[in-house]
């Protein structure tokens, strides 16, 4: 790419209007053709970068300094493609431009109808020497980049009655519009962007075989993916840390391997001597749990057992629920337990009369367990409750496999009927449904919501599963055997599945999120780093009793028990606090005495009220007994015990 | 922006500031639990570190009847004992720098001129007398500018906050000119002897005054009568106007209670602050207005916020007997009080306060610590942990006696009410209890 001038000369070619066109500084940014801002850079992908096949290795590309640029260079011969990206958005600017300018006109004539931009067309208003202010303000954002930042409800302000607290609360909003308006501005520095595959008109994505997506891309991330041959132990289960750096496989003949995959250096390898059923990391790269046949054994990564478990028996599935520090673990003889495995503690057991528990899965925005069932239902499991809190019959059959994506929303799952269903797990009901030949036995969600199952020996990952019915899967692999373990790498295009041969790291572009945040899980964290962050994931470790369906609801206001609250206050005090007092007329009197001093007292004193209301009373009471004289005759019912005997001489 | 570029190998400076951020909430999951288990901390380490006693200044050789702030150094602090002695300390070397053998018999009331070059003091000696703030040169003697010999006894002062004007009470409330050997004005109303007077900081010409019968006098400078009293159901010991709101002012009750009063509507006071279990001695707004301390004969000192009826802090010490006198200092960070026991102690004015310069760093995570508390802070176990203060027996006894007589009392209403006529007890609030009787 030639060095491009900045910006002037460009609008001369789109648009027509380009005399005395001044141009803002976020028109600058979104330029057309060739605003280059670093040559080579990660965000500098122009929409010539567009290809047959574009493959984004992450984070590896920001090692390797080879950005998705160095897999260009297959399609870019004859792409209609790559013409129509570069129409598009030669277009987007040029709308801008042209609103921008009309707003710049009516400020001129002085239209009462320039104020819908608001502070952008007040800027744009034309100074007494004829220049325009460059920067009128701050950039234009879309409110749907916002509202991914944005968080509750807002509160309802009119229906406030106080002054003091709606001018608190107005604030408040202010402050947190501000916020979420900022996050959605730093979003535009992020310094990466998602994979994607994309295919030749009338070429089927599910085609293009890992081969190829490997040849396309850069050598970083075509190193990533691989195959490790391990034909002895057989069928291994798999399991990545949380940044994604770390991989862990356990095969069922109990062999235990963990490596640092993207280096291929293995920290250890270990044979159990005994059936392993599954793997976990724990919360860092230095801990594992393994599920042997009779116990939970923990190891660490020399492979030196620090821990066995004896009473976590015959545990077939775990599943790590990180911000709680807990392992949850489902045995083969019904029993779900928690296991905190910070402070080495059991804190919950829970027999879920279920059978076995081979189907089990995380929804890890909520940290609830969801299990699947022989009878083809899904339960939903908080360590507190010894009920499920949800239960859904899915299939028809049993069920096979489950999975929950990252944001909560959805749950794949599959069972013997050969399905493969989608739950909205905000109203529990089906979304989609598909027949698999041979159902699937495996589920994962990646971290941008692309679905990966396995039937028998063939992999298959799903695109856009969660909003529309999926016809075909969006890329095919088949294995030398059947799979057993599947999991996406975190943070990388990489899914990486233990069959009976062994393990295969399969390239899947777009499955994993581009930016990391370093204090959530860094990838490239040193020793240093890792340590300091899990002190802090230490302090801050969310208690058990936390874990419910709405998270958010810690955050909320508890009304039913305010109300309650509110009811007992009343019936404690005998009277409505909040209830408002009658309206009293100001005492005033009209003029003023002669002294120029008047007291008024402002209640009577409660002394003087008791009295008054005492003789009040004794009043009341010489009254009905005047009247009782009469020969009225009460009724037996309505006289005091004492008089019991009386009444009947009286008449 | 942060750069993403992997650090150069070994370089600990490269690698500390890589630090990539991505803001979607769907990489930071269970965002309220984790900021509600931060917010715990936080209110955790705050009663962790809350250290607030700081110093001890002792030198007097009676009580400590009276203390003022010196306007202009934040550092400089004038005391003055039961003996008559008045001593001028240092506060960042925690030492006495001038001792002033003033009156005979008590200093009942000191002040600083506005510049901060002299001040006044009033005695039991029917004597005001004016010094100079620094000392007397080589070979001089220290004597007073000025000596005022009164007729009767006087027993507070202040100064006008920006005219060489002064106000002294005792019998009835005068106001002398610097310049002058007899007041400009005498103010009464009724005979009685008066306790305090304060100049209002905000409009200047405004005064109040303390009286032993119960009231609360108000005067302008610039009429010759007094503007209205308050009476109340026990008499004030002293009052304090809110630097920052011209009208409100909190008075010292010897019901145990304080009072905040706007003065425009004296009927109903604005808050009554209770939390003392005896009689409260003197009281001293923060320079924010948002806060003032308090001192009572019951061996404490608190902190109350203007618009909450309790305290948010308590100090106690073993040895401190009952306090006398408080100030607020200036920079808004310490207290200082002066008790019975001769000595005048320095606290921190936000018990948990880290002093001296903060790192960005640290003030950012402070900041932080702060707004959750704030978010979280009517959750029951956080409310419990932020709210527990260790009181000593005496206070904790008494407190909870009190407790007992006042539900004992709210039982009885409640009672009377229920068998009388619906209307005729009516709910008297409690601001409105404890005020008898406004005069204008």
């Amino acid at each position: 790419m030639p060095p491009v001038t900045p910006s002037l000369l460009i609008p001369r070619v789109c648009v027509p209007l380009q005399k005395k066109k001044l141009r803002r500084y976020w028109e600058a940014d979104a330029d057309p053709p060739a605003k280059k801002p670093r040559d080579g850079g990660p965000g500098a992908q122009g929409p010539l970068a567009a290809t047959k096949k574009r493959v984004k290795g992450l984070p590896a590309s920001k090692k390797g300094a080879m950005g998705s640029r160095a897999a260009a260079k297959k399609g870019i011969k004859g792409s209609p493609v790559a013409k129509k990206e570069i129409k598009e958005s030669l277009g987007v600017p040029k709308k801008g431009v042209k609103k921008s300018q009309v707003a710049v006109k009516k400020g001129v004539k002085g239209s009462p109808a320039a104020g819908k931009k608001g502070a952008r067309a007040a800027g744009a208003k034309k100074r007494i020497s004829g220049k325009q202010d460059p920067f009128p303000g701050a950039a234009p954002i879309s409110w749907h980049k916002v509202k991914k930042f944005q968080r509750g409800r807002k509160s309802k302000l009119e229906e406030v009655s106080s002054g003091r607290l709606r001018g608190r609360l107005a604030s408040m909003e202010n402050k947190m519009e501000l916020a979420a308006q900022q996050a959605a501005r730093a979003e535009l520095l992020l310094p990466e962007e998602p994979g994607f595959l994309e295919a030749e008109p009338g070429e089927d994505t599910c085609t293009i075989a890992q081969a190829d997506i490997a040849e396309a891309v850069d050598i970083a991330s075509a190193a990533k993916h691989f195959e490790l041959t391990l034909e002895q132990f057989g069928p291994y289960r798999v399991d990545y840390t949380r940044p994604g750096r770390h991989l862990l496989l356990g095969g069922r003949h109990g062999h235990v391997a963990a490596l640092d995959w993207q280096s291929k250096t293995l920290l250890c390898e270990i044979n159990v001597m005994e059936s392993i059923t599954d793997v976990a990391w724990l919360h860092t790269e230095t801990l594992l749990a393994v599920a042997q046949r009779r116990w939970l054994y923990v190891y660490d990564n020399q492979g030196v057992e620090l821990n066995c478990l004896r009473r976590f028996h015959s545990v077939l599935r775990m599943e790590l629920l990180p911000y709680h520090f807990l392992l949850a673990t489902a045995s083969e003889t019904g029993f779900l337990q928690y296991l905190d495995f910070s402070v080495g503690k059991e804190v919950a057991t829970i027999c879920t009369r279920g059978g076995r528990l081979g189907v089990m899965g995380q929804n890890p925005a909520n940290a609830i367990i969801h299990l699947g069932h022989s009878n083809g239902t899904v339960t939903l499991w908080s360590p507190t409750v010894k009920e499920p809190l949800v239960k859904m019959l899915c299939h028809r059959g049993a069920m096979r496999a489950l999975a929950v994506d990252r944001t909560g929303t959805y749950m794949a799952t599959a069972g013997l009927d050969r399905q493969l269903r989608v739950f909205d797990l905000r109203t529990y009901r089906p979304l989609h449904a598909l027949v698999l030949p041979t159902g699937a036995a495996h589920l994962a969600y990646s971290q941008r919501g692309l679905l990966a199952a396995t039937s028998g020996n063939i992999v298959q990952v799903y695109h856009d599963v969660s909003w529309q019915q999926p016809r075909k899967p969006h890329l095919q692999h088949v294995l030398p055997r059947p799979a057993h373990g599947l999991r996406f790498c975190p943070f990388e295009d990489v899914l990486g599945v233990g069959h009976g041969a062994g393990f295969t790291s399969l390239l899947v572009p777009g499955s994993g999120e581009a930016n990391f945040d370093a204090l959530e899980n860094n990838p490239f964290r040193s020793r240093k780093q890792r340590q300091e962050w899990e002190v802090k994931a230490l302090l801050e470790k969310i208690p058990a009793e936390l874990i419910t369906l709405d998270p958010e609801q810690l955050g909320q206001v508890d009304t039913i028990s305010m109300e309650q609250k509110h009811q007992e206050q009343v019936e404690r005090l005998g009277f409505d606090p909040r209830a408002k007092t009658k309206f009293q007329p100001r005492h005033r009197a009209k003029g003023r005495s002669a002294e120029g001093i008047t007291i008024h007292p402002l209640s009577p004193a409660p002394q003087a009220s008791v009295r008054k209301s005492q003789e009040k009373k004794q009043k009341q009471k010489q009254q009905p007994q005047q009247q009782h004289k009469s020969p009225k005759v009460a009724t037996p019912g309505q006289r005091s015990a004492l008089e019991r005997g009386k009444g009947d001489e009286m008449p | 922006m942060a750069s993403t570029a992997s650090p150069p190998s070994g370089t600990v400076v490269a690698a500390a500031y890589c630090v990539p951020r991505n803001y979607d909430p769907a990489l930071h999951p269970f965002e309220v639990p984790r900021e509600y288990v931060r917010a715990l901390n936080a209110t955790k380490l705050e009663r962790v570190f809350a250290k607030p006693f700081l110093a001890s200044l002792d030198g007097h050789r009676d009580g400590v009847n009276c203390m003022a702030k010196h306007p202009k150094s934040l550092s400089t602090v004038l005391s003055g004992a039961c003996d008559g002695e008045v001593k001028i300390w240092n506060l960042t070397k925690r030492q006495c720098i001038r001792t002033i053998q003033a009156h005979e018999g008590f200093v009942r009331g000191m002040c600083a001129r506005f510049c901060g070059t002299s001040f006044f003091t009033v005695g039991d000696d029917k004597t005001v007398k004016h010094w100079k703030m620094d000392g007397p040169g080589y070979g001089e003697e220290e004597e007073p500018i000025h000596t005022i010999l009164g007729k009767t006894v006087y027993t507070g002062i202040d100064h006008h906050w920006k005219e060489a004007i002064f106000a002294t009470c005792g019998h009835q409330v005068d106001i002398w000119d610097e310049q002058r050997t007899s007041p400009i004005c005498s103010l009464t109303w009724g005979v009685d002897s008066i306790s305090s007077v304060k100049f209002n900081p905000i409009e200047t010409y405004l005064l109040g005054s303390c009286a032993s019968d119960r009231n609360i006098v108000l005067y302008d400078m610039r009429q010759s009568t007094p503007l209205k009293k308050v009476i109340l159901d026990m008499r004030t010991n002293t009052l304090c106007w809110n630097p920052m709101e011209a009208f409100i002012f909190t008075a010292a009750n010897e019901d145990y209670n304080l009072y905040t009063f706007d003065m425009r509507f004296l009927e109903t006071p604005v808050m009554v602050h209770m939390d003392h279990v005896s009689a409260v001695l003197d009281v001293d707004y923060s320079p924010t207005g948002k806060e003032f301390v308090s001192a009572s004969f019951d061996k404490s000192i608190r902190i109350f916020p203007v618009d909450k009826g309790h305290s948010r802090e308590v100090y106690h010490t073993k040895r401190m007997q009952h306090v006398i006198s408080v100030k607020w200092s200036f920079d808004n960070k310490y207290i200082l009080c002066g008790s019975d026991e001769m000595n005048i102690r320095l606290w921190k004015a936000n018990a948990s306060e880290k002093l001296g310069v903060l790192a960005p760093r640290e003030k950012a995570a402070m900041n932080y610590n702060q707004k959750l508390k704030e978010k979280f802070q009517h959750h029951p176990q956080i409310k419990r942990i932020a709210r527990h203060r260790h009181l000593p027996k005496a206070i904790y006894s008494q407190a909870k006696e009190q407790r007992i007589m006042r539900e004992a009392r709210r039982r009885k209403d409640l009672n009377r009410r229920k068998h009388s006529k619906p209307g005729s007890l009516p709910f008297v609030s409690e601001k409105k209890k404890h005020v008898v009787a406004v005069v204008k």
